[in-house]
């Protein structure tokens, strides 16, 4: 008998095509997931009885063999990205009752295809976070235990964290994603999920709340590379409403995956491994084996600006959230909390609505943009910014891609209450370098650590080189055998 | 860098954002580790690097100039906290 939740989209798609199953039972058996899993936190707005209906028109769409590319199969999106007429909170009580009038390009395009939303997933308030813990509406669970203590909830990582557990966890068959300093793939390395950061401009960010803007980047989380290339291959495309997209024509990423890698070179980034835990070592080293063993050349090289890119991005990423939230002020959409002049109420709203790590990163944004601290601290992050992107161009003269650990260490416990910010912040330690120089990265499981907890490793490639990636990832993939959850 | 206290409060108005005492020394404490650990990169010479060299390599894709007629009021006041006369009400802003 076959397990509707425990099918790729791939393997789903194949099945609805032949009418081995339908579309409204393949909904049914991840909304009753939905609702077992609900001790997951990760949905912030199920939109269950609405994706039932959407699949009873898919079912109709494939009996008259008119059944778009992922025609009848159930997703869901990040809290984030507008959708229209469904209530859209990016994680903040300042936006706990917006409900949007348009939709999200990415959202669209995968829609117009045929996709099922299944409802709106939990993230970090306004994607700052590391851990999905500074959602406002409670932390999400990730659905994988520690050997050492299965009682331990661990996190998911952040700040896509509702969109890694709810893939992880078969809730869903795959999920939307955003990703400014590494909040798809390190969500996805803690779960044991692919997830993937295209390049900055491939998707449009045209209702994706922003955070910072420059490096903000929507990408997809699936359980194979297959299924990541396949969402991706149907939310990308060039959007006049987004002046950053980039015109280019979207491969097929999923039907062009090829695994013959034989001459590719692939660099390791020395400074990537400095001070990695050994279980992080372990698996680097076996991804260079996989990799050598079907004839890529490897080698170690060296990207010298890897520890300025976090400070830089403390920098930048701040700074425009400080620009971006300025909109959130209780005048127009959103909360409101009651002020006797305009200023006071924008305050008091503001006050209310941000929590403790967005309040932060405003304060800090405002700080660095101030008269007299602009050209120390702002002008001087975009020169840096710039140093990490010619590091990269040049890397990219020597070697085709780069292979790197995803995170220095598996998911921690939600307990742990890591109190020192920037403690928190490397985490994103070898994510956030790929935003700053606006090239794409995927994380690919491919191992335990010592406590049975999934790692993934991270391939980062020169900008629109999503082809490779999946090509690479997939070598990686079928060399690992990784196992991830059952159903 | 520390922050000083008055520096945290201004930060705080700036960005319109009410913090109660017990925030500002918070704030301030955490904040200053953060801008502390980001002065390393005073360190890096940068002086080669000009401002001209930031901009954006690629070209920007212009939108036609299309004129068109939408009107998305009642959509967009349906999320407006009060409105009055199909516009959005807030205090007032001038004696």
């Amino acid at each position: 008998m076959t397990i509707l939740t425990q099918l790729t989209i791939s393997k789903a798609k194949a099945l609805l095509t032949k009418g081995e199953i339908s579309s409204k039972d393949l909904v049914q058996a991840h909304v009753d997931a939905m609702e077992l899993k609900k001790d997951l936190n990760a949905f912030l707005t199920p939109c269950s009885d609405d994706a039932l209906k959407k699949a009873e028109r898919s079912d109709t769409m494939y009996k008259n063999k008119t059944a778009r590319a992922l025609e009848g199969i159930p997703l869901a999106y990040k809290d984030n990205f507008c959708t229209k007429n469904v209530r859209t909170t990016c994680g903040s009580k300042i936006l706990a009752n917006f409900v949007p009038p348009y939709e999200a390009t990415v959202t669209d395009n995968l829609n117009n295809q045929g996709a099922i939303n299944l409802g709106k997933l939990n993230m970090d308030e306004f994607a700052m976070g590391s851990g999905n813990i500074h959602s406002a509406y409670g932390p999400v669970t990730n659905p994988w235990k520690s050997k050492e203590d299965p009682s331990k909830k661990l996190v998911p990582g952040g700040s896509s964290g509702g969109s890694a557990a709810s893939v992880s966890a078969h809730i869903t068959m795959g999920a939307l994603g955003s990703d400014t300093g590494g909040s798809i793939r390190q969500p996805a390395s803690f779960c044991g999920i692919v997830g993937i950061k295209p390049t900055y401009g491939l998707c449009s960010r045209y209702g994706m709340i922003a955070f910072a803007s420059s490096l903000d980047q929507a990408g997809p989380l699936a359980r194979t590379v297959e299924d990541t290339a396949l969402i991706l291959q149907h939310m990308a495309g060039f959007d006049p409403k987004d002046a950053t997209s980039i015109d280019i024509k979207i491969p097929e990423y999923a039907k062009n995956i090829n695994k013959n890698i034989k001459g590719l070179k692939v660099g390791v980034p020395i400074e990537y491994l400095e001070g990695l835990h050994p279980d992080g070592q372990e698996l680097v080293q076996k991804g260079i084996e996989w990799l050598k063993a079907e004839g890529a050349e490897v080698k170690e090289i060296s990207l010298k600006t890897t520890s300025l890119a976090l400070p830089a991005y403390y920098i930048i990423a701040p700074a425009e959230a400080s620009s971006n939230l300025a909109r959130f002020d209780g005048a127009r959409y959103g909360e409101r909390v009651k002020g006797d002049s305009l200023d006071e109420m924008y305050a008091n709203t503001r006050e209310e609505g941000f929590g403790k790590e967005v309040k932060r990163r405003i304060m800090i944004g405002t700080y660095v943009l101030s008269a007299g601290y602009y050209d120390a601290f702002y002008t001087k992050a975009l020169k840096i910014k710039h140093l990490i992107t010619e590091d990269f161009n040049k890397a990219f003269h020597d070697v085709d891609v780069l292979l790197t650990p995803t995170t220095p260490t598996a998911a921690f416990g939600i307990d742990e209450k890591i109190t020192d910010p920037v403690t928190m912040y490397l985490n994103d330690v070898y994510t956030a370098t790929a935003n700053l120089a606006g090239i794409p990265g995927i994380s690919v499981p491919a191992g335990l650590d010592h406590n049975g907890l999934p790692l993934g490793l991270q391939l980062l490639g020169p900008r629109f080189s999503e082809q490779s990636l999946f090509n690479i990832a997939s070598v990686i993939e079928d060399a690992a055998q990784f196992k991830g959850l059952e159903d | 860098m520390k922050l000083t206290e008055a520096e945290i409060k201004r930060v705080a108005q700036l960005a319109r954002i009410n913090l109660s005492q017990e925030e500002v020394i918070s704030h301030g404490q955490e904040i200053t580790n953060i801008l502390t650990w980001i002065e390393q990169l005073n360190d890096i010479d940068v002086s080669h690097i000009c401002l001209t060299d930031l901009v954006p390599q690629e070209t920007m894709v212009e939108r036609p100039d299309t004129p068109s007629t939408v009107n998305l009021v009642d959509s967009i006041l349906k999320n407006a906290p009060k409105s009055s006369f199909n516009m959005f009400s807030v205090p007032k802003m001038v004696e």
